[in-house]
């Protein structure tokens, strides 16, 4: 794996991704298996076990889609540049919806301390932030 | 047409179309250089007031039955000392402001994978700090309950002021912001990597930084958890943690701790990674070991999630043989780093700028907090230290030697990227020096005033104790350390008032952020060098082309 | 640090060779002090073995020139499996030293000499001895009056401790020992005390605004003079 002086190499996409997530749920699955024959212990054995689930589900995904994707020039030893050229991706340089929307989120767990007439304010911040974080997601620009 | 010119195209209409600036820029900034100041920036502001409240409380300290403040106030300060340090400066100065600003430059990304959710990360953390440290501000005062709220005093009956509740919901907040970031460098690392940049290419700052996202993924959840069955006790009459109701106090202690042991190596793993960046360069010479570095770094990672219940080890409630034998097992790939690091030095043409100073420091430093750690994870001699003043010298040890020796040199050594700058050197050499004494002045009669018996937490001790004099000691040590802080802040503020221009590459660092501008441009990389190894910058200026870099060892550069 | 060092000395006179440990005057105590001191010697090693190579590659690998490019290695297998098994074996060891030494700190015998219920509360501590004939000797210990209890010396007093409410812990620094209490469980362990003398007890985990007053003392005598300290208060109590 990158080792000595063979030729370039290109690993399959997501390979190391997702050895590394299914790592985590195969060592914990070990780690558990050990815990709880010793221990009878629950709460411990239950938030590990969840971690196995944790591990599991986006390494199985990455595995599988590693599988069936075209290879990526960022897994490719050899790469250029120019290979990347074209859309990376959509990059908003600029959105006023996450200040609202956190503060929209703040309002709420101010009401958890102060009454929930605060939540009114919150979530009407915070859900004027979710709408419009969409309609610009959807409009791929600023709103 | 390229990425970058188009763009650039864009960058220009957008300019044009509606210039913003002041504090509508920065409300609305999605940048990730951007965002990852502002972590800074605020993370460094919660650490001075911390260490403020630290000063206090030495103060306090000085004297048997002293009354500089009363006990009441002690325990908020305490208790805020270690929530704000540990919550709101560690973590947040680490994967808020270092892999923000970073991660994406190292990889050749022109900016992190969701820069929203970013932003809303930020706005979560700011919102949450204020809302913690609001309690002040209201008349029961601050959460008094210690950074770790053990049920029963953290329910209703023993703390019922709103203080605790401000504090229960700044970590919601808090919480989720940490998790959105963890999320976004995941992502980031996973998806946004440049052409060549495999995975065993990326440097260990951000291989590093994804471990700790991960740690992040699986530690959170909980705490998030956790806190909402304590609000649920405190305020809907759930009995999650009463006895009376059925329930099990020590449920709170295993949950807390599933959390709190991954999050205090969430505030390890990243500092680990910035001083993996700054010995090679100032050594002039490669990682030494970087496959074993990834492997031990992920080892941690993992049996840090497995080891919760050895700060329960007194409740006589845990299974002793398997938390002391992982926690050992974690010396391992600590150790490896550890020789990794100094083979790194070895043999290499050492020069002391200050983010070397302060890499070294921290070497010497977290050593003898990670041999403490080891007394500490077998149990019997846990019995006898534990919630002594042994453990406070133990974790200040490891966590200063972190976030604070660590987070430092990561602040000198990216301070010309992110303002173009240089700091002062000897001012950052009066830094260093205050500190590396302040802190063994300050913590070794720690350890030895907790092996004499002194409990952690407590305001006032008796004369008959025999504490006084290491106590004052610690309190000499803790007032040098303020002095050094004032002389870091010192530094940073002529550094940028009396600008002494640094380029793009001052001091010749071989990853990729050393390869644009100081400060970076919009989206970052004018052009990228060809990437071929975990160096693509040095290899650029001084190596021979393509494939000698994964040749064997010693390839001699003329 | 070596001015610190000798301070500390100093300042502690019989305990330095042990590291600044206490030397514990119950069986378990002593074990524990033993066990320390050996973890003490292993840490130094390892920390003075790494500190000497950090300090040798700071002192010895400067930079003279600007020309000076050292030979850019960047692995060595068999060092680096050194440095990965190396540690194994100290861990192993050490490991296997807990294990032995935690068994025979928490073991309880079947038949204790003397029987203690500890009760921790906020901010005191209630001791209940029972002495026969459903007679028992009750000593409360709170922030307004520090009470000191006996303990008999060679003799082996099972203590059951609870909390009346929050988590308290339940410390004597002299015994090198403690235990949690806490609501809804009872913890069982043994003291063999093997010297007289008078010892301060604390609680040992924050429980609230006058955690630092939770002190009590403990005073190890023969065991004749318990039985009559015992009866005593048992009589006081009826």
């Amino acid at each position: 794996m990158g080792h000595g002086g063979g030729g370039p190499k290109t690993y399959r996409g997501y390979a190391i991704e997702a050895r590394i997530f299914l790592g985590v749920a195969l060592f914990f699955a070990l780690v558990d298996g050990v815990y709880f024959f010793t221990s009878k212990e629950n709460s411990g054995s239950t938030m590990l076990v969840m971690t196995v689930f944790l591990g599991f589900l986006p390494g199985s995904y990455l595995w599988w889609w590693g599988r069936h994707m075209k290879p990526r020039p960022e897994d490719s030893d050899s790469a250029t540049f120019e290979e990347s050229a074209g859309t990376v991706g959509a990059f908003p340089s600029s959105s006023i919806w996450p200040f609202v929307f956190g503060m929209g989120m703040a309002g709420v767990a101010l009401a958890f301390v102060f009454g929930a007439w605060l939540a009114i304010f919150g979530g009407a911040l915070g859900l004027g932030g979710l709408v419009g974080y969409t309609v610009e997601s959807r409009r791929g620009g600023y709103v | 047409m390229t990425l970058l010119a188009e763009r650039h195209e864009a960058e220009l209409h957008e300019h044009e179309a509606g210039h913003r600036s002041g504090l509508l820029y920065w409300l609305t900034s999605t940048d990730h250089k951007v965002i990852g100041k502002n972590y800074t920036y605020t993370s460094l502001v919660f650490f001075f007031l911390a260490g403020i409240m630290a000063m206090l409380m030495r103060t306090q300290l000085l004297s048997p039955e002293n009354h500089f403040v009363n006990q009441q106030t002690y325990n908020e300060l305490f208790t805020m000392h270690g929530s704000l340090m540990l919550y709101l400066f560690a973590g947040p100065f680490a994967f808020g402001g270092f892999a923000n600003f970073i991660v994406p430059l190292q990889i050749g990304a022109p900016d992190m994978a969701f820069p929203r959710l970013n932003a809303l990360s930020y706005w979560l953390y700011l919102s949450g700090g204020i809302i913690m440290m609001s309690g002040f501000l209201v008349a029961g005062g601050a959460a008094d309950f210690g950074w770790v709220a053990y049920a029963p005093l953290s329910d209703a009956v023993n703390s019922p002021g709103a203080g605790a509740d401000l504090w229960i919901v700044a970590l919601f907040l808090t919480g989720f912001s940490a998790i959105f970031t963890g999320i976004n460098i995941t992502a980031t690392v996973f998806g946004l990597r440049a052409p060549g940049m495999t995975m065993f290419r990326v440097p260990i700052f951000t291989w590093n930084m994804l471990v700790t996202a991960i740690l992040i993924l699986i530690a959170f959840p909980v705490l998030t958890s956790a806190l909402v069955m304590l609000y649920f006790d405190r305020h809907f009459h759930t009995h999650i943690f009463e006895v009376s109701g059925g329930g099990v106090p020590v449920l709170w202690q295993h949950l807390f701790w599933f959390f709190g042991h991954p999050e205090v190596y969430i505030l390890a793993l990243p500092y680990f990674g910035i001083v993996t960046e700054i010995l090679p360069v100032f050594s002039r010479k490669p990682v030494f070991g970087y496959k074993g570095l990834v492997f031990a770094t992920l080892a941690i990672a993992g049996l840090s999630t497995g080891v919760w219940a050895h700060h329960m080890f007194t409740t006589g409630v845990v299974l002793l043989p398997f938390f002391s034998g992982m926690t050992m097992l974690i010396a391992i790939p600590t150790g490896i780093k550890y020789f990794a690091w100094i083979g790194t030095m070895w043999r290499g043409a050492i020069r002391f700028e200050t983010p070397m100073l302060f890499a070294v420091g921290f070497l010497v430093v977290f050593l003898a907090g990670g041999l403490s750690g080891v007394i500490l994870a077998s149990p019997p001699l846990d019995f006898y230290v534990n919630n002594t003043y042994f453990v406070v010298a133990h974790f200040h040890q490891v966590l200063f030697g972190t976030a604070v020796f660590a987070g430092f040199a990561g602040v000198y050594y990216w301070y010309p990227k992110y303002t173009g700058r240089m700091t002062r050197r000897w001012l950052g050499a009066m830094n260093f020096w205050t500190m590396f004494f302040g802190f063994w002045l300050t913590f070794i009669p720690q350890y030895l005033v907790g092996l004499h018996g002194m409990p952690r937490r407590i305001s006032i001790y008796q004369v008959s104790d025999g504490f006084t004099t290491l106590n004052r000691f610690s309190s000499g040590g803790a007032y040098l350390l303020g002095l050094s802080g004032l002389l870091f802040l010192i530094n940073m503020y002529v550094s940028w008032r009396r600008p002494v221009p640094a380029g793009g590459n001052p001091w010749d660092g071989g990853t990729l952020e050393w390869a644009c501008a100081s400060p970076p441009p919009h989206h970052n990389f004018e052009k990228l060098p060809p990437i071929r190894s975990e160096r693509p910058v040095w290899d650029a200026n001084h190596g021979e082309p393509e494939l000698a870099r994964q040749g064997p060892s010693g390839v001699t550069v003329a | 640090m070596g001015a610190l060092a000798a301070l500390a000395v100093a300042l502690t006179g019989c305990r330095s060779w042990r590291f600044e440990n206490n030397p514990g005057v119950t069986t378990q105590g002593q074990r524990i002090s033993h066990m320390f001191v050996g973890f003490d010697i292993t840490a130094l090693a390892v920390g003075g073995f790494v500190w000497a190579l950090i300090f040798w590659c700071v002192l010895r690998y400067r930079r003279r020139s600007n020309d000076q490019w050292p030979k850019q290695t960047r692995y060595n297998i068999p060092w680096e499996v050194a440095y990965t098994i190396a540690p194994v074996f100290v861990v192993a060891a050490l490991f296997g030293v807990t294990v032995v030494g935690e068994n025979f700190v928490d073991k309880v015998v079947p038949n204790p000499d003397q029987q203690l219920t500890v009760t921790a509360f906020q901010w005191g501590w209630r001791f209940d001895f029972p002495v026969g004939n459903g007679q028992h000797a009750v000593v409360v210990s709170d922030p307004s009056h520090f009470q000191t209890i006996e303990l008999p010396e060679g003799q082996t007093t099972r203590v059951n401790l609870v909390s009346a409410d929050v988590v308290h812990n339940f410390m004597v620094s002299a015994f090198n020992f403690q235990r949690y209490a806490q609501p809804g469980v009872t913890n069982v362990f043994d003291f063999t005390p093997t010297k007289t003398g008078t010892y301060i007890g604390r609680c040992d985990f924050f429980c609230g605004l006058h955690h630092d007053l939770m002190i009590f003392y403990v005073k190890v005598v023969p065991p004749a003079q318990f039985q009559t300290w015992v009866h005593q208060h048992a009589k006081a109590a009826t």
